[in-house]
């Protein structure tokens, strides 16, 4: 068993996929079907079961790139498995950042009448993803190895540092999107009923698809690394093979052979 | 375009995405 699967076993592995598909299914009855549509937004608000827990996720994700990263430079903790887990999860949460970019476009333009604004939590939200585009882009052109992944580390936590922005956007600067509905500084939900049970339903769900796709994108990440290991060991011992003369061979050059004479 | 099309595009567009995306890993897990 290697330490990927005793970490992430496979049978975990399926019982959350099956989970996550059925609390997904649970999302698109409730969010299409039992809610009723907003007082003043229509059914357009449906789009919110999908634009806030994706948001919630970008967080959660680029969270854990962070914590990952921060684990991999501090010495005692450091192990490539939590750079390879950093990698894994800023890719999900690039995903998922892009996803709440779309549909909160969607949104806007049937309730705001434009597809984007240059409003604080829309810039900040684009800026994060950009930053860890770039995070992802950099993890490629640095390549393999521990300077490579301290480098990436750093980056990623001085990307992260744009999630407490975008989340205080909205009550630091005076923007169009609105205040937190649910985690608002009072800490007082501003939403009831069947439309609060489908916003904890959707990011259940959203969560379990999250921590199914980690685990396979983890374990694709070793399965890369221990390819490419095996490639450089192949291309080393090729070339050692190589460079190898046969054992009758009479060695010829300034230093020895038939044309320089015995001294 | 009605308040049912952006509602059908996103909620499409979503599915469509993370099918695709987690096909995708699927296959590069199973190579």
């Amino acid at each position: 068993m290697t330490a990927t699967e005793r970490l992430y076993p496979r049978p975990l592995a399926r019982l959350l996929a099956v989970a996550a598909a059925g609390a997904l299914g649970a999302l698109v009855v409730l969010g299409l079907v039992v809610a009723p549509p907003d007082a003043v937004q229509g059914d357009a608000q449906r789009i919110m079961y999908l634009h806030v827990p994706t948001a919630w996720l970008a967080y959660l994700a680029f969270g854990i790139t962070a914590l990952a990263s921060a684990l991999y430079l501090w010495p005692r903790t450091r192990a490539a498995a939590w750079d390879r887990l950093a990698g894994a999860s800023a890719e999900l949460g690039v995903l998922f950042c892009g996803l709440t970019l779309a549909l909160g476009s969607l949104w806007g333009r049937p309730i705001w009448g434009v597809w984007w604004a240059w409003d604080a939590r829309l810039i900040t939200t684009a800026v994060l993803f950009f930053l860890f585009c770039g995070y992802l882009a950099l993890r490629r052109v640095l390549g393999r190895g521990e300077v490579a992944a301290r480098r990436a580390a750093i980056a990623a936590l001085v990307a992260f540092a744009d999630v407490p922005v975008v989340h205080f956007s909205v009550e630091w600067w005076r923007t169009l999107h609105q205040r937190a509905t649910v985690f608002n500084p009072e800490l007082d939900p501003q939403i009831e009923g069947t439309m609060a049970l489908t916003l904890w339903v959707g990011v259940l769900a959203f969560t379990l698809l999250y921590l199914a796709l980690l685990g396979l994108r983890y374990r694709i990440a070793g399965a890369d690394e221990h390819r490419a290991a095996q490639a450089l060991e192949a291309a080393i011992t090729a070339r050692r093979r190589s460079a190898e003369l046969p054992a009758d061979a009479v060695p010829t050059g300034p230093l020895g052979g038939a044309g320089v004479p015995a001294p | 375009m009605t308040d049912a099309g952006y509602v059908a595009a996103a909620w499409v567009g979503t599915a469509a995405v993370l099918g695709a995306y987690t096909v995708w890993l699927w296959m590069r897990a199973r190579r």
